[in-house]
């Protein structure tokens, strides 16, 4: 099985940019905070259902929250706003 | 409300009730199974294990995806802390003892054979689905019954007839019920295994302490057999294989 691309997650940006905290947004979409402060910290990779309703919750497609690092930088760790 | 602003909810106001109640319940229990009587450890079991068994039958959906996921992967754990603990316990105790009969040992064998065989088909059911999963567990029940009857009465038609009607054929005919009906022959599994569980006496009192008899009963046909029952009570209605 080959190396799973790392996921780059734009959450924490666009949760500031509209002025939520970390457990409105979990109200939002009904999960716990420490759910969302796993996502951004890129501990946790959220379900496509859960990816859409944040998508969902900013009127962003899910692409503007998370996205796959470019294929060239293997090692390197995952990477958050 | 900024990031760094206190929760409007404080560490009691996040604790989900169940695990609020399980952990009280718990408590209580050791406290009182130690002090008082051994019975109230069922009130610890029910504290430690009742809020998950819930969560499995799914009348409690009190978890998110990501506490779903950090419950998978304490449980993974807790299976190899156990398994790994309990064979060390085994191999420690039958260290000098060689062959010679262990009663205590063979409780602790039927645990880890517990949790071997309820990961195995755990993961069989998984890794397919569980009405798929359970009708080749029950497929595979019924032949080899089968190949073990004709084995031992294959010179004698009679009793080969009889004995084939009364042991392969019910499993045969369970494996196919449940791609039709899976919770109604999820609950025919479980009367069975009951009545299996009573006419092999699992459950009965030895004062010899010798349970080992009864662990090839309960790995290679009890328990699969209450667990793919369970698998297909599980299935919910409109999500049945075609």
């Amino acid at each position: 099985m080959g190396t799973r691309p790392e996921l780059v997650v734009h959450l924490k940006r666009h949760r500031t940019e509209r002025g939520l905290t970390q457990e409105e947004l979990a109200d939002h979409v009904g999960v716990t905070r420490q759910t969302i402060i796993s996502i951004e910290r890129g501990r946790y990779s959220p379900s496509i259902e859960l990816a859409l309703q944040l998508g969902r919750v900013f009127g962003v497609p899910v692409e503007a929250l998370f996205a796959l690092a470019e294929p060239h930088r293997p090692g390197k760790e995952r990477r958050r706003d | 409300m900024t990031e760094a602003s206190p929760s409007r909810r404080g560490f009691l106001g996040r604790l989900r009730p169940a695990t609020l109640v399980g952990g009280l319940l718990f408590v209580a229990g050791a406290v009182a199974g130690v002090a008082v009587h051994p019975a109230f450890l069922l009130a610890a079991a029910l504290g430690a294990f009742g809020p998950a068994l819930l969560r499995e039958a799914g009348l409690l959906r009190d978890e998110d995806e990501f506490q779903r996921q950090a419950a998978a992967s304490a449980a993974s754990h807790a299976y190899l802390a156990g398994g790994l603990f309990v064979t060390a316990v085994l191999v420690a105790k039958g260290w000098n003892r060689g062959n010679a009969p262990d009663p205590e040992a063979e409780i602790w064998l039927m645990a880890l054979s517990v949790m071997l065989g309820a990961r195995f088909l755990s993961y069989a059911a998984r890794f397919w689905d569980a009405q798929k999963a359970a009708f080749r567990i029950l497929v595979g029940f019924g032949t080899f019954w089968l190949l073990f009857v004709l084995l031992s009465h294959g010179s004698e038609p009679a009793a080969l007839a009889m004995e084939a009607l009364v042991v392969p054929v019910p499993f045969f005919l369970l494996a196919f019920l449940s791609r039709r009906l899976p919770r109604t022959s999820g609950a025919l599994l479980l009367v069975l295994v009951a009545a299996g569980a009573w006419f092999f006496g699992v459950f009965r009192h030895r004062p010899d302490g010798r349970y080992l008899a009864v662990i090839p009963v309960v790995l290679f046909l009890l328990l699969p057999l209450a667990l793919t029952g369970v698998g297909l009570l599980r299935v919910r209605p409109g999500h049945e294989e075609p």
